[in-house]
């Protein structure tokens, strides 16, 4: 190398900033499970698979609808759901900042100020559309129960494998 | 100009009707009571409201009823005994000089929408009667401004006012929202009293300030931008017309298997003798006459050939060879291009797909762009860049990485998905232009395979036709094809002509433009304008004056900024120099010298002012004198509504003091909506019936 003519001096190389994709972005996440949690929990509450159900179901249009067609059982086959770290971690500052509580069965509930978020986000009308009115036609749909039945297949499945 | 007349709030209670009706006339206007909490505040907003300014109360969300006091939208105190409102809502009478017109707005009812104004053409006494006029508006809604249906649109024509069209941080053009307008005028007792037009509502219009004294002292500066502006739409008119027909004529060039040559491709102005250099040549390099002579020679010499095949075997032969050859390699031409073309195509399908993928993004990180102030702004809810355990600075960031890896801030990645996006339109625009190239090359292929083949074929039946007297069909199709060609070639430089007539059309406009724009002056300020300018410095330093400004001790240093048209103490804005009491005194001062240069130089200002609470911060009654004194030296020819704190002895005198007729003056004491009494009953049954 110290031959080369052409490397005489020091090369410097500075790190250039990174782009963070906005899924996963703290501000983003959270509003979005807090949305989650506002338009789809029954009584604001939500278990963690269905936030992560969810959460994966609005990365993309296609997921979106299979989750909607599973939500009114015109799926035969399941939805794949991919769990994301970022759910995970968002979830960790959400209840920090005092948005989320765990309930003693597990389940994530708002606390009122992240109810009172929630409803400003929705409120402010061109803030997250696509997103609340996505959510808006899942609604309540896709309950507790049907997401049992779900992990059950999963369970079965990978006992016979 | 614009006068309020008059003002009356409903507000309907089981109890009965609880409200206010008051009267305003030119000059100076007192609403004043004893107390600071009295509704003085609330009848303003209820002026505001009916005109359809609550942003400048409220800001860029404040829209609908939220702006007002909850004596609108919930309950009213009365004695210790709370009512329950029922509906509510407040009648405005404005008049521009000639027209009066009643302005109603309701602020909570149940089947109409507070987004609704209905418009009385007639003063507030008469509208019931059935001969009345009325028209529904809406206002705040999408295109209330613009609109036919839009109440601001109504307004403006009322008032009088040609606003201006003006450049948002967008690029784009809109008009100057009068709320904008009025927020100069309106001084708001909340966010009004920090800063000059500090209410200004954000509709992200460029130097929106700046406009704003523009319109009113109507400045020649905003004609002339407006004349910039003009120009360069028809520039661009010019240039998107140049730019068609210069298409066009490549088009038919290319039709012909042609080229233009000499073309001008920008807009210029053009000579006879630039004219005459545009002509046509053939891809082999020759001139069109050149073309058609050569062809016509053809022609003869076919004309000369025995149409015999016997006579024309060996001929017939080689050139049936020739023509394979030809076809052949052809064909390879055509199969290149249609790779090429399916390759461009996918690409396109791509760059389209990847496009979509980036707007998206970019849309969606806006959102998270906003939720992050939106988080701060809440009332410090959250902060995404804040650790909500340990308060210290964290990355707005969910990735797992190493601790001292750099991460763009999302402004910076809004920026840099941006650049990626119009680096996307650049190669799909690129790529489309290659597949337009591409599809006519192909076109062109075809046809000649399409001669060709045929050729051979008529070569093909004249070899092995056995009767020997019949004439050659190769020859006498070659004869078709030339003859053709020719014609379509003369056709060619006929169609040009007109399109160059079209281009000389242009250049004279063209012509016109450049001079137009030579004309405008380089400096944006006219003399007129400058007058005006040094007017209001004159007048603003009066006023400082007037009002005992004492953060300076002498007031050379204050200038009017060319730039802002805001007032500057040495180069530097006036309010880091100025202690609180003073900042206020500016505002007075300010807001004051506008509408005395607009009286003085015929401006466009409406002549009228409002301010809530003037008497802020440690402002003495003998300051308050002098205020009052410089609006009444004013006269009748404008209208100045002053919200006030009787709090004191000294400032009773100063209004008792002031001369009968100069003043009138809206006492509240206690509360401001009373029960109506029999005699404001008989008022509102009047108008039931």
């Amino acid at each position: 190398m110290s031959d080369n003519p052409l490397l005489r001096g020091d090369i410097v190389f500075d790190a250039k900033p990174d782009a963070v994709p906005y899924n996963y972005r703290i501000s983003y996440k959270v509003s979005q499970l807090c949305l989650i949690m506002r338009i789809c929990g029954w009584q604001d509450s939500c278990s963690l698979i269905k936030l992560h159900m969810i959460s994966f179901a609005l990365y993309t249009r296609e997921n979106m609808d299979k989750l909607l067609k599973f939500a009114k059982n015109e799926l035969t086959n399941p939805p794949i759901v991919r769990f994301d770290p970022a759910v995970n971690k968002a979830l960790t500052f959400a209840i920090a900042y005092g948005f989320v509580t765990q309930q003693k069965s597990g389940n994530f509930k708002l606390t009122d100020r992240g109810r009172n978020f929630a409803d400003q986000v929705k409120f402010v009308g061109d803030l997250m559309v696509s997103e609340i009115s996505d959510l808006s036609e899942l609604s309540k749909g896709l309950t507790e129960s049907k997401i049992k039945e779900l992990s059950e297949i999963w369970r079965g499945k990978n006992a016979e494998d | 100009m614009l006068k309020i007349n008059r003002l009356r709030v409903e507000i309907n209670t089981v109890n009965g009707v609880y409200g206010i009706d008051s009267s305003f006339h030119s000059g100076l206007n007192f609403v004043s009571s004893p107390d600071n909490t009295c509704g003085k505040s609330s009848i303003l907003a209820a002026i505001y409201y009916c005109l359809g300014f609550e942003q400048i109360i409220g800001g860029v969300s404040g829209i609908g009823s939220k702006v007002l006091t909850s004596v609108f939208k919930s309950y009213i105190d009365d004695n210790g005994k709370t009512w329950t409102v029922t509906e509510s809502g407040a009648y405005l009478e404005i008049t521009n000089g000639n027209e009066t017109i009643t302005i109603f707005r309701s602020a909570l009812a149940q089947n109409r929408d507070n987004r609704l104004i209905t418009i009385y053409h007639s003063n507030y006494a008469s509208i019931a009667d059935p001969k009345t006029q009325s028209d529904d508006m809406f206002v705040n809604v999408q295109n209330s401004a613009t609109g036919e249906k839009g109440f601001h649109t109504y307004l403006e024509e009322f008032l009088h006012l040609e606003l201006p069209e003006v450049r948002t941080s967008d690029e784009h053009e809109r008009k100057l929202y009068l709320q904008v307008i009025f927020a100069s005028m309106f001084i708001e007792q909340k966010h009004g009293w920090s800063d000059i037009f500090s209410g200004m509502p954000i509709f992200g219009i460029k130097e929106s300030k700046k406009r704003v004294i523009e319109f009113l002292l109507h400045l020649d500066t905003l004609k002339n931008e407006k004349e910039r502006d003009r120009l360069k739409t028809i520039k661009a008119n010019i240039e998107r017309e140049w730019e068609q027909v210069i298409a066009e004529i490549q088009r038919i060039a290319l039709r012909e298997t042609c080229e233009a040559r000499n073309l001008p491709t920008r807009p210029r102005v053009l000579g006879e003798r630039d004219f005459s250099q545009i002509h046509f040549v053939s891809f082999d390099g020759s001139t069109i006459d050149e073309v058609i002579t050569r062809l016509q020679k053809e022609f003869d010499s076919l004309k000369q050939l025995k149409p015999r095949v016997s006579d024309n075997f060996e001929a017939l032969n080689k050139e049936l060879s020739e023509t394979e050859s030809i076809i052949i390699s052809l064909e390879s031409d055509l199969r290149g291009v249609t790779t090429q073309l399916a390759r461009d195509n996918e690409t396109i399908r791509r760059l389209t797909k990847d496009l979509e993928i980036i707007n998206s993004d970019i849309r969606n990180n806006n959102d998270a762009a906003r939720l992050q102030k939106f988080g701060s702004e809440a009332k410090g809810e959250f902060s995404a860049d804040t650790c909500p355990v340990c308060k210290q600075l964290i990355h707005d960031n969910l990735l797992l990485t190493e601790s001292d890896s750099l991460f763009m801030n999302i402004e910076e990645n809004i920026r840099h998905l941006k650049e990626q996006k119009s680096m996307l339109e650049f190669s799909l625009s690129s790529h489309k232009k290659n597949k337009e190239v591409l599809q006519q090359q192909k076109d062109a292929i075809e046809v000649r395979l399409m001669t060709l083949g045929r050729l051979a074929q008529s070569l093909r039946t004249d070899l092995f036709t056995t009767t020997e007297t019949e004439a050659s069909e190769a020859i006498l199709l070659k004869r078709i094809e030339i003859s053709r060609r020719i014609e379509s070639l003369s056709h060619l430089s006929d169609s040009a002509s007109t399109q160059i007539e079209k281009l000389k059309d242009l250049v004279s406009q063209w012509n016109d433009y450049l001079d137009r724009k030579n004309k405008l002056p380089s400096k944006s300020l006219s003399d007129l304008d400058t007058e005006k300018i040094a007017l209001l410095k004159k007048n603003f330093i009066q006023n400082l004056r007037d009002y005992h400004y004492s953060s300076l001790s002498n007031f050379n240093g204050i200038q009017i900024s060319e730039e802002s048209f805001l007032p500057t103490i040495d180069g530097f804005d006036m309010k880091f120099d100025s202690s609180a009491s003073d900042g206020v005194r500016v505002i007075w001062a300010f807001t004051m010298a506008l509408l005395q240069v607009s009286i003085a130089k015929a401006g466009s200002h409406p002549n009228i002012l409002i301010f809530d609470e003037p008497a802020q911060q440690s402002i003495i009654p003998a300051d308050m004198k002098s205020f009052i004194d410089s609006v009444v030296t004013l006269g009748n020819d404008c209208q100045v509504i002053v919200a006030i704190t009787l709090n004191s002895k000294e400032l009773v005198n100063i209004i008792e003091g002031l001369k009968e007729g100069t003043y009138n003056q809206v006492s509240i004491s206690e509360k401001a909506f009373k029960l109506f009494n029999f005699e404001a009953k008989e008022d509102t049954d009047d108008k039931h019936e």
